[in-house]
């Protein structure tokens, strides 16, 4: 298979994690923090929903944002009335998608590293007169930074390997949507087994890659604690 | 103690969820594996045959892209019928050897559609404006599924392909095209006139391809050759059925054309 098709391929699928990682950081921290102070009924319910996508067929996972996203449901008929915005067939579904899936793994590394971060620090924090948002931004989350970016290259990990719910909502169209797993599975069902297995080995590359950093880094924080 | 219950217990779980199985495969059944657009059709006929012989088999249908078909054939799915939307592709598992020989039927034959969601606004609509239209967008399936072969070579034919290509949404077969025009997903795509006809409340036809202007659509079936020899006679009663004025009816009446009806103009 050309190079350059390859390598648009593989940029396409690395941009589309990158994208769908920085929508979903900001809610996996503040949802992961929330869970990770607040327990209750409520929040093991939330928790249990949020954690939904990891577990659900991914086929409903994309039935679930076809309806949502297309122009005649609720979130995709609102962006496109006000914004002109359209977020089915198109690059930024396929963004959606991974973000929706790789949620659970970034939520709950999040929540892992800020249940290690006692509560009562962020209250000495208050009664020093930061406020409760202060005490998180500049306390809490400095601290939880390294369970932050484990979940962000979980997240990342999970977000390449996107199959059912992208090939739902964002249709494979070469140029534009097609990711290294669309390519894969289109090339495989078509007859095209070397340019498939091409593509798997570069998957399987770069998943592996991510999840050696991962690892590295990891070992690396822990041989750094103790050294303390 | 408790274990041993617990084994004998486990052992005659297994006794009764394996026994049914069993003997369940002791009346004949036959696995067919059809182009996708043949769905209501073949369920139709494979019904009327069993009321009307008598035969006491059960038939499991597995629908599919052509292709995806012929690549499970050739994988060594558990399949005793093959029947595919194009020549190519069942000349593919002849080929391959993998076919009763002299099985091969021609049961069908269909014609070539643009549609569109009935809600379209399809007044003056031709494939020009839609060339023009930046952001619509039409359905279709690689050159190795049938649908998308036919659809591309006439699109070729007309000098429409490399305006159309950047609109192109690929999806698995003919059936998949037809849904993701139904529910709005896509606006437009090219499908079997015959798949048009089974959603008629949600699409609708904008235009009929002349079937000069591409290879002859034809519906072709095959025993195949890893069944065992009851089977793959069975198998080859069945499409003898399909191809007999009587499954020809039921072809006719889910809007098929006539087996062959197209080669007398190549």
């Amino acid at each position: 298979m050309p190079l350059d098709e390859l390598v648009s391929i593989s940029l396409r699928s690395l941009k589309i994690a990158f994208c769908a990682l920085l929508v979903s950081l900001p809610f996996g921290v503040f949802v992961g923090w929330c869970l990770a102070r607040y327990k209750g009924t409520i929040a093991s319910l939330c928790e249990s929903i949020f954690m939904l996508p990891m577990v659900l067929p991914p086929s409903s996972c994309g039935l679930l944002l076809l309806s949502l996203l297309s122009p005649h449901g609720i979130i995709g008929g609102f962006l496109e009335k006000n914004f002109g915005l359209n977020l089915l067939l198109n690059w930024k579904a396929a963004v959606i998608a991974a973000a929706f899936v790789s949620f659970p793994l970034l939520m709950r590394a999040c929540q892992q590293s800020f249940e290690q971060i006692p509560a009562s620090l962020e209250e000495v924090a208050t009664s020093f007169g930061l406020t409760k948002r202060q005490s998180l931004i500049e306390l809490s989350i400095p601290l939880a930074v390294p369970g932050i970016l484990n979940g962000c290259i979980l997240a990342l990990a999970r977000s390449l390997g996107e199959f059912g719910s992208t090939i739902m909502v964002a249709g494979l169209i070469p140029g534009q949507t097609e990711t290294l797993s669309l390519a894969i599975y289109a090339r495989t069902i078509n007859g095209r087994d070397e340019e498939a297995w091409t593509l798997a080995a570069v998957s399987i590359a770069l998943s592996f890659l991510l999840l050696l950093i991962n690892r590295v880094y990891l070992k690396g924080r822990h041989d750094g604690l103790r050294s303390l | 103690m408790v274990f041993k219950n617990l084994f004998s217990l486990i052992f005659i779980n297994c006794v009764f969820i394996i026994l049914p199985g069993h003997l369940a495969a002791s009346t004949l059944e036959l696995q067919v594996g059809a182009a996708a657009s043949l769905q209501d059709v073949l369920q139709d006929a494979g019904k009327a045959w069993l009321k009307n012989t008598g035969i006491k088999a059960k038939i499991n249908y597995n629908f599919a892209g052509t292709s995806t078909l012929v690549r499970q054939v050739k994988w060594g799915a558990p399949l005793d019928i093959f029947i595919g939307a194009s020549k190519k592709n069942t000349d593919e598992i002849i080929k391959s050897q993998l076919s009763v020989k002299e099985s091969l039927r021609d049961l069908a034959s269909n014609h070539l559609v643009l549609i569109s969601s009935i809600s379209e606004d399809t007044k003056n609509l031709d494939l020009n404006n839609i060339a023009k239209h930046q952001a619509s967008k039409i359905a279709t399936c690689d050159e190795a599924v049938p649908i998308g072969f036919y659809t591309h070579s006439y699109l070729r034919k007309v000098g429409l392909y490399k305006r159309l290509q950047p609109k192109f949404v690929y999806t698995d077969n003919a059936r998949s095209i037809l849904s993701m025009v139904a529910n709005k997903t896509v606006p437009y795509g090219f499908v079997y006139l015959t798949d048009a006809l089974t959603e008629t409340n949600k699409v609708k036809v904008v235009q009929e391809v002349s079937p000069l202007d591409h290879a002859p659509i034809k519906y072709l079936g095959l025993a195949l050759a890893r069944s065992k020899a009851p089977i793959q006679k069975l198998a080859v009663i069945f499409l003898d059925f399909l191809a007999s004025p009587e499954g020809q009816k039921i072809f006719s009446k889910h809007g098929f054309k006539k087996a062959g009806s197209q080669i007398a103009t190549r």
